[in-house]
């Protein structure tokens, strides 16, 4: 969908394809604090999330055409297959699929980490903050607890259409918010 | 499904995979042919990206060195680069050609009626990427002698592997007129995979004038090539009227070269696999050039996705 691939993501795929393990360095050091963060806000388990950590970076390494930079960004990419991770961890957990307990959402923490120092990053935490209270916990339990709309509705007790409509309209809000 | 039937309140659910596998692939069929929702997916599926970010967190340090050794553990690194696949199949092929003799030369090579129009015909598609780098390649005229042919080509491919080695990356960025029946241009370091895998392919011919047996080019230049080709094989199938929308192949690769590939049978979708196709990654990549007609290929699933995908691949070759 998108037309103009980031050239630092076109580099290292091109890098990571022909086997330079500087660039694996590189995706690392610019995207673990992401993936990690996604995987340990899903599991709430630090060894589970540094396993995810692993596993995502040793398959963007291994299969590095799987990434096309056409279609997503390398962040948004790696963020992809990390939810999946965690979403598949959370339902091998997960016994009893009928019944979500719905966690409360902690506040994100301040942490001191090249990518957080970026205004771009504080920019996104401000936006997810600003959300009304009723889309964020829309958009946060589809998004970390892996919940279909279907779910969501039935976690927040709300009709399924309105489930659909906070996760589309929260994140049009945040589309603007970023692009304000 | 109507006409005017838009993805409309899904499509929140269909950026964040927070809806049915059944209900993704309709999203996707749909925006396949409808630009409004195509645009709506484009522009949220960025701040979709970004949400992600809220939640980074520096792991521990020690992480790093552990995640680092698992993938060299996984696969072990290489320094390829990107003009070595093709130098060293430039250096075959001038090999075998400094190996045949006069007579030889006029043999058939099919599909060219003898190997010095073969290499007249690769000299001729390595031009369109010569010209794009810069090159100022001396015209080979109609008819030369076998012996200026090959010089020709050795030359031209020579001072492209130098120039592409000097360059400072922005040159690789430059759309190439790629070889082959349709005209897709594709930037020039994609275009070099392509003149690796011809000039592979041709050595190969060379040597079935020879009678010597076919020579795999390694692991590397396999998977590129298959990189290469799934890239464009949607576009493909499109244009001959034989695309899946919302449908992929899983590509099991064996061998040198080979992995687990899904190949999304039309262009610009989100894709369902419906068919498992099973063959050696070097076969498959015979099959690209059109060298292979009937694949010993375990395929599962939907057979004529399955038979349409092979079909057209069979189609990527530069002849």
């Amino acid at each position: 969908m998108r037309t103009l691939p980031e050239s630092d993501d076109v580099r290292l795929r091109e890098g990571l394809i022909a086997g330079s393990d500087e660039c694996l360095a590189e995706a690392y050091d610019t995207h673990s604090s992401l993936v990690y963060g996604v995987a340990l806000r899903m599991t709430g388990d630090r060894g589970t999330a540094e396993d995810i950590t692993q596993d995502v970076f040793v398959e963007l390494w291994t299969r590095p055409e799987r990434f096309d930079p056409g279609r997503a960004t390398l962040r948004g990419w790696l963020c992809l297959v990390a939810r999946r991770r965690g979403i598949d961890w959370l339902r091998r957990r997960t016994t009893q699929a009928s019944v979500h307990v719905v966690m409360p959402v902690p506040e994100p923490q301040c942490v001191e980490d090249h990518l957080l120092a970026t205004a771009a990053a504080k920019e996104v935490r401000q936006a997810v903050a600003e959300l009304p209270e009723t889309h964020r916990r829309a958009v946060l339990l589809a998004y970390y607890d892996g919940l279909t709309y279907r779910q969501v509705a039935q976690a927040l007790g709300i009709p399924e259409g309105t489930a659909k409509w906070r996760l589309r309209h929260a994140l049009r809000l945040l589309g603007e918010h970023l692009t304000a | 499904m109507v006409d005017d039937w838009h993805a409309g309140d899904l499509l929140g659910a269909y950026v964040l995979e927070a809806c049915s596998p059944e209900e993704a692939r309709q999203v996707a069929e749909h925006a396949d042919g409808c630009a409004t929702c195509a645009g709506e997916i484009a522009t949220l599926r960025r701040p979709a990206e970004w949400l992600g970010v809220s939640t980074a967190r520096a792991p521990a340090p020690a992480l790093r060195a552990r995640v680092l050794a698992a993938a060299r553990a996984a696969r072990p690194a290489g320094s390829r680069s990107l003009t070595d696949f093709y130098r060293a199949q430039v250096a075959e092929l001038d090999g075998l050609l400094g190996d045949l003799s006069l007579p030889l030369w006029q043999l058939p090579s099919r599909p060219h009626p003898s190997v010095r129009r073969l290499m007249e015909h690769l000299y001729g598609n390595d031009e369109l990427v010569a010209t794009a780098a810069g090159l100022d390649t001396p015209p080979l005229g109609p008819g030369a002698p076998p012996a200026d042919v090959h010089r020709h080509w050795r030359q031209q491919a020579g001072a492209l592997i130098e120039r592409i080695d000097r360059t400072d990356g922005r040159l690789l960025d430059r759309p190439v007129r790629l070889a082959g029946r349709r005209v897709v241009e594709r930037p020039l370091r994609e275009a070099l995979v392509q003149r690796g895998f011809e000039t592979w392919i041709h050595a190969e011919d060379v040597r079935r004038v020879l009678h010597l047996p076919p020579r795999d080019p390694g692991a590397e230049p396999l998977a590129a090539i298959v990189t290469f080709a799934l890239r464009l094989l949607p576009a493909a199938l499109a244009a001959a009227g034989r695309a899946h929308p919302g449908r992929a192949i899983d590509l099991v690769l064996t061998g040198p070269g080979g992995g687990s590939r899904e190949a999304p049978l039309a262009p610009g979708t989100n894709s369902d696999v419906v068919a498992r196709i099973e063959l050696p990654a070097a076969v498959f990549c015979r099959l690209l050039a059109g060298r292979v007609s009937a694949p010993d290929a375990v395929v599962t699933g939907d057979a004529t996705a399955a038979g349409d995908f092979l079909a057209v691949a069979a189609t990527m070759g530069c002849d």
